[in-house]
């Protein structure tokens, strides 16, 4: 009797249990029995039917199926990403595996994050690296979830395309070489920065997410107009270009500013060279009128001119303003010199702002001339050789073309013998790949929003290795 | 002395009959009289009578192959060279056919009058120089036109009909993606082509006379206009029978049909094929082809100017106007930098605007 009551208690309790359902204190992390042969990686759940979803803070963010990670290395990948987590106000995971089970790196990286209990808050905010090292299929792929999902999230933190070939790109380059640490505790700063800044690398003027959202803009007459960031300018050069750039904002009504840098922080010059002047306070009046130069180092270097407000439009016109920062690059090669340039650069700019034009350089007038005298040497010699031959019209006749039969040409047998092949390849990755049909991260497969096995909404990147 | 003469002679008075362009009649320069062909043979019979070779100093066998012949206007007798089928009487003008060379062989299988009236040459002629930017400005005022003389040109009608196989070389380029790699093949092929194809009155000069450009830069021809030979065509006219035989001028037309035969087989038949070349024509059979014997009208005329001579031809048929004329270096050097300039200020003028503004 006893036992038989024993029985039916044990029967209720289990149909108490709602099927498939995880508990926050039953880590679904445990491996298989020995010698058992799973189709799906251990940590997935026996059944997904109403799985209901838990935040555990105290699952492993870092996770080494694949065990490319020494347990120094993991120790230090744990702790950027404490630091950067709490930074950053979302959850942040690395998973590696030498097995898929078949799935793709996308529903791996959904999976793991869906099911084990990660991410912050309700919305289960967070970012996944699953980096798949199964021989034939390696390759990583980034998945966020919650308000960093572009489709569905609402917050200045979106995981965009151009975030995640920014983020991507810096991590492409140590997986190639075989650093994983490196690359992923790299990858957990650049992620961390992200979230702080919503921009992967951003300058140290760059004002963080909060500050951003309780912004306003004023303008700031004691910020320099000659910023040197990249230590360009000797202090009698940049001293003089400030009286210069002042001179012309006083005589113009327009603010003059040059700034240098070593890069444009993965923002694209143009947004770096934006960003710079308005959270700087620059420009004059109720229409922030000023031009602004950014002059950038590194890979990402070059130039970039930002204006605002009420300036000519020859410093809006592309062509214009390529050609007016070619000459004083130029000015600063032949001279060597930076500050060369950038006097060169005023000077131009004076003209510009003056009478709405950026004059031509010597060389490119003395090409046009060439271009022209060599066009018209041609045009002599066609127009003469065309006169000639009017002159003589005897010509012996070479076919009779004009006198075959209409419809009589026949082929009556036909034959091709294949001789042999000569092939070429050349190496060219393709630089755009295309997933879920939402578009493309430049050399990364990107997805801007997708539903996992779970329900649940994630975005993602990935690429091979 | 020969007397195998066709002198047409007008029903009416009795004067010298001309072929006349402008309506395919005969007319009589005296009494205006006009006669179609078959009116002027009903009339008049060909009653031309041999009077024998004249026999010239022994040992000039170009002499004694000359043969004179009885104008039958005025009497007088008329030396030609053995060409000459058709001429002018030098006394009276009359127009004699020699219808003693025209026999057998030598008759020709078709003729396409003339359709041209030397009246309207000068106006063909003016506006054959019309636009010549080269031409000396003196050229005008300074040349002479030679006699304008319409001459009936003896041609060969070839119909050719190559036949066989042509080997071409081509290839196919196929370029796809192999990971990193893009691949491009290149498959090279042997095209064995198997083809006929016919053309048909492709007219050769054949005679020795007249220079063989001239005459292939006057087609095209319309051959539509053929007609059955009839001496009374020539009557105004000067003409030669043929000088260079079908068989001597077969290879000269070969070549013109080779040319074609091989563009228009690699044109029509290896299409999906690039870098398209000949490889083997060995194969290929020109010999079927057959000549006919036909007269096509000609004007031809010299322009005397500075000392030199300058040969021309007009299309009997169509008006077409072929020759050499002389270039002015003055003119020359003064056109090219002309050009030179317009094309230098034109080029420097879209610089400034659309680049240098």
């Amino acid at each position: 009797m006893r036992k038989k009551l024993w029985m039916i208690l044990l029967l209720a309790a289990v149909l108490l249990v709602p099927a498939g359902r995880a508990k926050a204190d039953a880590p679904l992390l445990v491996s298989p029995a020995p010698g058992a042969v799973s189709d799906k990686p251990a940590w997935y759940p026996e059944s997904t039917v109403g799985f209901q979803f838990y935040n555990d803070a105290d699952a492993p963010r870092v996770v080494d199926t694949a065990d490319i990670f020494t347990d120094e290395e993991e120790a230090v990948i744990l702790k950027a990403i404490a630091e950067q987590s709490a930074r950053g106000n979302a959850d942040i995971v690395v998973v590696t595996d030498d097995n898929a089970y078949g799935m793709s790196h996308q529903e791996y990286a959904d999976d793991f994050y869906d099911y084990n209990g990660y991410g912050f808050g309700p919305g289960r905010d967070g970012i996944v690296l699953f980096i798949c090292m199964e021989p034939g299929n390696r390759g990583w792929w980034t998945s966020v979830t919650g308000r960093l999902v572009p489709a569905t999230g609402d917050g200045p933190v979106r995981y965009t395309e151009a975030v995640a070939n920014q983020l991507d790109d810096a991590l492409y380059g140590d997986m190639v070489a075989g650093r994983y640490a490196e690359g992923v505790t790299d990858w957990v700063r650049n992620v961390g920065t992200w979230l702080t800044y919503g921009v992967p690398f951003a300058p140290i003027w760059y004002p963080t997410v909060e500050e951003q959202a309780g912004w306003v803009r004023e303008r700031n007459a004691d910020a320099p107009r000659i910023s040197d960031t990249a230590g360009w300018f000797s202090k009698s050069e940049a001293k003089s270009l400030e009286e210069k750039a002042a001179a012309l904002s006083e005589r113009y009504g327009v603010d003059v500013i040059i700034h240098t840098g070593r890069s444009d922080c993965g923002m694209g010059k143009e947004a770096y060279a934006k960003a710079f002047y308005q959270y700087g306070g620059y420009g004059l009046f109720n229409d922030y009128s000023g031009v602004l130069l950014v002059m950038l180092s590194g890979e990402t270097g070059g130039y970039a001119l930002y204006t605002e407000g009420d300036v000519p439009s020859v410093l809006k016109d592309e062509d214009s303003v390529t050609r007016l920062l070619e000459m004083s690059e130029n000015d600063a090669y032949k001279a060597d010199s930076a500050a060369a340039g950038c006097e060169s650069y005023l000077k131009l700019l004076d003209k510009a702002l003056k009478s709405n034009k950026v004059p031509h350089s010597t060389g490119s007038w003395i090409m046009s001339g060439v271009f022209a005298a060599l066009a018209g040497l041609l045009s002599g010699g066609v127009s003469r050789g065309s006169a000639a031959a009017s002159m003589k019209t005897v010509r012996t006749a070479f076919d009779s073309n004009d006198y075959l039969v209409d419809g009589s040409f026949q082929v009556v047998n036909s034959y091709d013998k294949f001789i042999d092949v000569t092939t070429t390849r050349v190496y060219s990755p393709p630089s755009q790949n295309k997933s879920n049909g939402s578009g493309s991260s430049g050399s990364s497969d990107y997805s801007g929003g997708h539903v996992s096995s779970s329900g649940t909404s994630h975005a993602g990147s990935g690429r091979k290795f | 002395m020969t007397n195998n003469v066709s002198g047409r002679k007008c029903p009416n008075c009795g004067s010298a009959l001309h072929y006349d362009p402008e309506n395919g009649n005969l007319r009589c320069d005296f009494c205006d009289s006009v006669f179609t062909i078959e009116q002027v043979d009903a009339a008049d019979r060909d009653q031309a009578q041999q009077v024998g070779s004249m026999n010239f100093t022994a040992g000039n066998e170009a002499l004694q192959n000359l043969k004179a012949y009885v104008c039958q206007s005025c009497g007088a007798e008329v030396v030609c060279d053995p060409q000459t089928v058709s001429l002018f009487c030098p006394y009276c003008g009359s127009n004699i056919v020699l219808s003693d060379k025209i026999g057998g062989e030598l008759t020709p299988d078709g003729i396409i009058p003339f359709a041209i009236t030397p009246k309207a040459l000068p106006a063909a002629v003016r506006s054959f120089y019309k636009g010549k930017k080269l031409l000396p400005r003196n050229f005008f005022s300074d040349s002479s036109i030679g006699t304008v003389q319409g001459v009936y040109v003896p041609f060969w009608l070839y119909d050719s009909n190559p036949s066989g196989e042509i080997v071409f070389n081509g290839s196919v380029d196929r370029t796809y993606r192999d990971g990193d790699y893009v691949v491009t093949e290149h498959q090279n092929y042997e095209l064995y082509r198997n083809i006929k194809m016919s053309f048909r009155d492709i007219p050769t000069d054949a005679s020795e006379r007249m220079e063989d450009a001239l005459m292939d830069s006057l087609e095209p021809f319309d051959f539509k206009a053929l007609k059955a030979f009839n001496t009374d065509y020539l009557a105004g006219y000067v003409a030669d029978r043929w000088d260079k035989n079908a068989k001597e001028m077969k290879a000269r037309t070969d070549r013109r049909v080779l040319n074609s035969t091989l563009t228009i087989a690699m044109g029509r038949a290896t299409t999906g094929f690039s870098d398209v070349t000949l490889h083997d024509r060995s194969r290929l059979d020109m010999s079927n082809s057959t000549a006919r014997f036909v007269l096509l009208p000609v004007y031809v005329f010299d322009v005397k100017w500075n000392g030199e001579k300058y040969s021309f031809a007009v299309n009997g048929q169509t008006g077409k106007v072929v020759g050499t004329l002389p270039e002015d270096a003055a003119l020359k050097r003064k056109y090219f930098w002309k050009w030179a300039a317009i094309g230098a200020a034109v080029i420097m003028a879209a610089n400034w605007l659309l680049f240098l503004q």
